[in-house]
């Protein structure tokens, strides 16, 4: 992983405080797969006091510049804070700290395996590179839900993903079905046996999400979240309680994450 | 130009070290800087038996700073020099093991074990995490009870230098240092986190699990160089400056204020680098300012206030 400021390229405002980032960095494009995620800086070449810490952004997406090698790094982030907002602001031509690529990945699925991606709001941005890297070669589906339509910043660039198949759902029924993400899903597993499942949104739909292939034949991977101070494993600030074996053990969402096994996650754990 | 310091019987290539907790084992940081190039890297406190640490959320970003509640998690004194010290020794930086305890005995025991472990060149004792119940702190409000705990380390270091890491939430610091010299401390570190409350409005819930954490970062910048600035100018006794370090600006103010070092902590979690980088602006620095050996700029502004 590297440390270094590099050029932001594009910044598109997508609805509801949602906004499309695009920095041009090869060296670290080199080194990124799905799951991934990069402490961005708050701001330029000298220390920002204020907002102080880097804020840790899923990538959402890598694409070559040129047609070989990869070098553009796209993040979709929500504007949630000072540090978002501040983020929200740069424009073409700005630089910015990037740290990354961190974190532990999705694993790369089996070329026979059928792969289930289950998403809620601004979860999506990882689930939308693995559809990227893998729909081509794989049997995929994409749950994607939120409680209305602005909370489904990327539902008009899925067609580019090249999923077949994509389910939106909606609380409010303003887009796609009616109903939480999770509704279809006992009947969707049931019916694909040794499906892979990867899952990224809110803590109550990932939680919902393992509750339901717990009792079919499926293994989940989820991605997990929480305010993180250096995103490389050395302050423990970001850790969560993860279930090894017998024991449950504090441990660093940055580093041993942010993929778990869906299994490993202690979901009583309230924060 | 010389960049080297000493503090106590330790000599450093440079000034600028790590402050324990922010740096990890010192290993997570080597793929973002040479740490060669560092003064020295204290890591991780480090208690007899391994800590599982405070429940999240433990830490929350404040102006200009951020307050953690980390509690201590740690492997265990046994398991650092087992499985992380072997790895560090290739580096020919000081590591500076930090040691904390909830009794005496701990504090020494764990004390006892590093003095006799070969690629520990000195111990720095944190009488002051405010983060735990049983954390030290009690030995941090009161001045005979540093000394206690000082004294009691020293006698089973042997030769092995002896930092004392001071809390800075007291009334008066300096008859802490003054009862760290007396114990036969060979420096003293100024200063750990202050200790702080952020609660959110909507919920009424702390920011915390452990409801207060230290501050850390610019924020207390001022604060920690006012207490440094005090030690420096009243007790005899080498001052180690941390607080709010961002650059080598902020550390060469500590310099000046009396520090022979300086420990970057916070700076750490933004840019992994920032230390390697502190070094190259104070060299820069000597370089603008005609200075060749950096260890007679220490103290520039205590005489300047006195001349």
């Amino acid at each position: 992983m590297l440390c270094m400021e590099v050029p932001v390229t594009d910044m598109q405002h997508v609805n509801g405080g949602y906004f499309l980032l695009q920095v041009h960095s090869p060296a670290q494009a080199a080194l990124v797969r799905p799951g991934h995620f990069f402490m961005l800086g708050m701001q330029h070449a000298d220390f920002s006091a204020d907002p102080l810490l880097n804020r840790p952004i899923s990538v959402l997406d890598c694409t070559p510049d040129d047609h070989t090698a990869p070098a553009a790094i796209h993040f979709l982030i929500k504007e949630a804070g000072r540090g978002t907002r501040l983020l929200s602001r740069l424009r073409a031509g700005d630089n910015l700290l990037c740290h990354g690529p961190l974190g532990t990945t999705f694993p790369e699925p089996s070329p026979e395996c059928r792969l289930i991606l289950v998403g809620g709001g601004v979860g999506i941005a990882p689930l939308y590179f693995c559809a990227r890297r893998w729909s081509a070669t794989h049997d995929m589906a994409l749950f994607y839900g939120g409680r209305s339509v602005t909370d489904l910043p990327l539902q008009g660039l899925l067609p580019q993903t090249g999923l077949r198949e994509v389910i939106l759902l909606t609380e409010d029924g303003s887009a796609g079905r009616r109903g939480l993400v999770t509704e279809p899903l006992p009947e969707y597993l049931a019916s694909n046996p040794g499906a892979k499942v990867y899952s990224c949104g809110p803590n109550a739909m990932m939680e919902a999400v393992a509750r339901i292939t717990a009792h079919v034949d499926a293994q989940l991977w989820v991605s997990m979240e929480n305010r993180m101070g250096c995103g490389l494993g050395a302050c423990l600030g970001c850790v969560l309680p993860v279930i090894e074996g017998d024991k449950t053990a504090m441990v660093r969402i940055c580093k041993e994450g942010p993929v778990f096994r869906g299994e490993q996650i202690d979901w009583k754990i309230r924060y | 130009m010389d960049l080297s310091v000493q503090i106590g019987p330790l000599r450093l290539k440079n000034p600028v070290m790590t402050a324990s907790g922010t740096f990890g084992y010192g290993l997570e940081f080597a793929d973002y800087l040479d740490l060669n190039a560092l003064g020295a890297i204290v890591v991780k406190g480090l208690s007899l038996q391994p800590r599982p640490g405070n429940a999240p959320p433990r830490i929350y970003e404040t102006a200009a700073g951020m307050l953690n509640a980390i509690g201590l998690q740690n492997v265990g004194v046994e398991e650092f020099v087992t499985t992380k010290l072997p790895a560090l020794r290739q580096y020919d930086t000081p590591i500076i093991a930090n040691a904390l305890g909830n009794t005496i005995e701990e504090y020494t025991e764990v004390c006892r074990v590093l003095a006799h472990t070969e690629g520990i060149a000195a111990v720095e004792i944190n009488v002051s995490c405010p983060n735990v119940k049983e954390g030290g702190i009690h030995f941090a409000t009161e001045p005979a009870q540093t000394g206690r705990v000082t004294e009691a380390v020293r006698r089973v270091m042997g030769d092995m230098p002896l930092i004392v890491k001071l809390s800075p939430n007291v009334t008066h610091i300096v008859p802490f240092a003054r009862a760290c010299r007396a114990a036969g401390a060979d420096a003293v570190s100024l200063v750990n986190t202050f200790v702080g409350i952020a609660i959110d409005l909507d919920t009424m819930r702390p920011r915390l699990s452990n409801l207060t954490g230290g501050l850390s970062g610019p924020a207390i910048k001022p604060l920690a160089q006012r207490l440094v600035w005090e030690v420096c100018r009243d007790v005899d006794i080498p001052v180690i400056g941390i607080g709010g370090i961002m650059n080598a600006t902020d550390a060469l103010e500590y310099m000046a204020l009396g520090a022979v070092a300086v420990q970057v902590g916070t700076a750490n979690f933004i840019r992994p680098d920032a230390a390697r980088q502190i070094v190259a602006g104070m060299a820069d620095f000597c370089a603008a300012r005609g200075i060749t050996r950096l260890e007679n700029f220490i103290g520039a502004f205590l005489r300047r206030e006195t001349s």
